[in-house]
């Protein structure tokens, strides 16, 4: 029997290394301090393309950390230093001469809280779009449409799309927010517990919608929701204290996980 | 505060699961004493009391739904209730197999199987008794000790199972009783697989990894 078991083992291992991965991004050795304070721990993570991975781990563990340097996001937080590798297309994310607002266009952010701009619900949509030098009017009207379209809103928002946007529901709200990232063009999706805030039918709709993203965007997605990592991630990272514990497929993370941490934390014995 | 309820639903099942089991293996003694003495009034007992062990197999189910509905476990506790659910299947297949057992004692009831005869079967029979109990214990104590001895216990089974035909075929002593003696010795060789399947499960809540054991071999 063991050396059934070791066969087995070895017969997994191989075949998951025979699989071809196509990476979208390369995150290696990456460290993250705030001044003195180390909250990302030499941390490697390979996220496929068009695929969805969860990172997930008790508040202040370096999920969102992590997420937020992806885009640059922490850029500005006094004492922030990023040591190590976050590839993209072969280009290191955290090079000096990476220009933030060029790389935000091509990974775009979506919050815990719905953000949109307090003006009509098609300005949402247009400004952003205008603001990226789209000068045709028609043609932003026409964007705004298909992103709509895209996020499942247009059907409940075609007759209205002159009204505040801060008229929506929650839920409408957040997928407008998606939309409107979506709309600049981004390749990577980085969704910082998007649908933690809303009820448990608009956050169907958000999942929904990210199962259908994923086949044109490649989703990295911060989440204390186990139960929707498990359902809509294909990788699942478990953060604690800055580390990653346990990096995997969703489905080995949640019915067989190798650190015992792990098993801890997703059976809520701890964190 | 929730987990704590989970692991207390869990252990309560590890109970209720292993009284079915002790349900289980109580019929297949009984149907082998019943062989033993060509008891047909303890056969037919063997048939009534099967209601009780496929009733603890509906109760343990909903129980498992209830608690992957309610507590929507994961991981360990994920494996193990969904292996209980496979476990409840083998120890009713356990039951049924007992009353397969106990028809063939009806049916023969008019002749006789020699000692001979009988002696092979109860071989058999001891075998599929121990690893019944085995197989109880390995999956409450998820020992894996006790799966390697399944595994080897199997191996016999089937060999004793083989003999058994070719010796009731080659040499039986009365041809009306040939063919309840071939689906004695089948029911018993079953029941070997199902303390097999069991003891797999051990493996999959303990490891993760599906493991067949004692693969069938063409011959």
């Amino acid at each position: 029997m063991q050396a059934v078991l070791e066969r087995e083992l070895v017969e997994q291992q191989w075949t998951k290394e025979q699989q071809e991965v196509d990476l979208c991004l390369d995150v290696t050795d990456l460290s993250i301090f705030y001044g003195p304070k180390q909250a990302v721990k030499n941390v490697s993570m390979p996220i496929k393309r068009h695929s969805i991975t969860a990172l997930i781990g008790p508040s202040g563990c370096g999920k969102s950390t992590f997420l937020r340097s992806i885009n640059r996001m922490n850029d500005g937080i006094k004492g922030f230093k990023a040591e190590g590798n976050i590839l993209y297309d072969d280009v290191n994310l955290l090079d000096a001469n990476i220009d933030p607002v060029a790389l935000r266009k091509e990974i775009g952010m979506v919050f815990q809280r719905p953000n949109p701009f307090p003006n009509s619900i098609l300005k949402n949509l247009t400004l952003p779009l205008k603001e990226h030098g789209l000068k045709s009017k028609a043609k932003r009207e026409e964007y705004a449409e298909t992103y709509l379209k895209q996020v499942g809103l247009w059907d409940e928002v075609k007759d209205r799309l002159h009204e505040s946007a801060l008229s929506l529901s929650g839920g409408q709200q957040q997928r407008l927010c998606i939309a409107r990232t979506l709309a600049i063009q981004p390749s990577v999706l980085l969704l910082d517990e998007p649908a933690s805030a809303l009820d448990p039918i608009a956050t169907a709709k958000i999942e929904e919608l990210l199962l259908k993203l994923k086949e044109k965007y490649t989703i990295v997605l911060v989440t204390h929701n186990l139960q929707q990592a498990a359902r809509v991630a294909d990788d699942t990272a478990f953060f604690y204290q800055g580390e990653i514990v346990e990096f995997t497929d969703t489905k080995t993370f949640f019915q067989s996980p190798k650190e015992k941490r792990s098993e801890d934390y997703i059976s809520g014995r701890f964190g | 505060m929730q987990r704590s309820m989970l692991a207390e639903k869990v252990a309560h099942l590890h109970r209720e699961l292993h009284q079915m089991g002790m349900e289980s293996l109580q019929s297949l003694k009984s149907t082998l004493i019943a062989i033993d003495d060509e008891d047909v009034e303890r056969s037919k007992q063997v048939i009534e009391r099967d209601a009780t062990i496929n009733q603890y197999e509906l109760s343990i189910n909903d129980a498992i739904v209830e608690v992957l509905v309610t507590q929507q476990p994961v991981a360990t506790d994920l494996r193990t209730l969904t292996a209980m659910m496979k476990v409840t299947a083998d120890y009713e297949r356990l039951g049924d197999l007992s009353v397969e057992i106990a028809k063939s004692n009806l049916h023969r009831a008019p002749f006789h199987f020699s000692d001979y005869e009988k002696g092979i079967l109860l071989e058999m029979g001891e075998y599929c008794i121990a690893m019944a109990e085995e197989a109880m214990e390995a999956f409450h104590d998820l020992d894996l000790e006790r799966v390697m001895r399944i595994e080897q216990s199997d191996i016999v089974v089937d060999d004793l199972y083989g003999r058994a035909i070719r010796e009731f075929i080659l040499n039986g002593h009365d041809e009306r009783a040939v063919i309840q003696l071939a689906y004695i010795a089948r029911s018993l060789e079953r029941i070997g697989d199902h303390c097999t399947n069991i003891a797999e499960q051990v493996m999959y809540v303990k490891k993760g990894v599906h493991f067949d054991l004692n693969r069938p071999t063409i011959v």
